[in-house]
């Protein structure tokens, strides 16, 4: 039970797993390694992963609402980089930081409901400030 | 909407435009370097690759469960460059 895999490319070709939240409410505070994000939004459930990015989407898909709080805290490491490649045409700082939180609470018409619990462990988690090019 | 990262990790149906998470710096091809899924875009990124416990309920009939996720989260909020070659301003989820 739960619900899995929302949107793989959403309304616009080639975004992945990327929408847009008009009313997110965004606070950053990058050089002290902060940062809380609280949205919620509604979306479609695939059900699956393979579900949701095979084209055909054989097990079908169903409304669903998400929301979603999450809160990054603590500098564990900060670097600067750049990668012309990737678009950061300036060196950009990327701060190795910690989450907390409960990240989702999500509602399915397919009659799912799902609460998480408290971040329990961490693989990755970053905050960064992009210098893509606006030109 | 603004465009994807040029980027494409390989996936089972098609190329996907974006970087599993990790390190900024890591030497795999398709984990870490940049953790946004939009391009021509400065702003404010946020991610996190998590686990936890969770509470799963059949909202029908009420019937509850324990259960686990894990997670890849992330926000973008900033200017971008959008599919119609203007600058916009948004925040936009991976979800």
């Amino acid at each position: 039970m739960g619900l899995h895999s929302y949107d793989p490319t959403g309304a616009t070709p080639g975004l992945f797993w990327t929408k847009a939240v008009p009313d997110a409410r965004v606070e950053v505070h990058l050089g002290k390694g902060e940062a809380a994000v609280d949205f919620s939004m509604e979306l479609t459930d695939w059900v699956t992963i393979p579900n949701s990015l095979n084209p055909a989407h054989p097990l079908g898909s169903s409304p669903a609402t998400i929301s979603l709080h999450i809160v990054w805290s603590g500098i564990d490491r900060t670097i600067n980089f750049s990668d012309a490649d990737i678009g950061y045409r300036a060196p950009a700082p990327f701060t190795r930081t910690t989450p907390w939180g409960s990240p989702r609470a999500a509602r399915s018409a397919l009659s799912a409901g799902f609460a998480s619990g408290p971040i329990l462990s961490r693989e990755a988690a970053a905050l960064a400030r992009t210098a893509g090019d606006l030109s | 909407m603004p465009n994807p990262i040029p980027h494409a990790t390989p996936g089972p149906f098609g190329p996907l435009h974006f970087f599993f998470p990790g390190p900024v710096d890591n030497t795999d091809p398709n984990v870490g370097h940049d953790p946004s899924t939009i391009t021509d875009f400065n702003g404010f990124v946020g991610n996190c690759d998590v686990a936890g416990k969770a509470t799963g309920m059949n909202t029908a009939t009420g019937e509850t469960v324990a259960d686990n996720y894990t997670a890849d989260l992330r926000f973008m909020s900033g200017v971008f460059v959008g599919q119609d070659g203007r600058v916009h301003k948004g925040t936009f989820a991976f979800v």
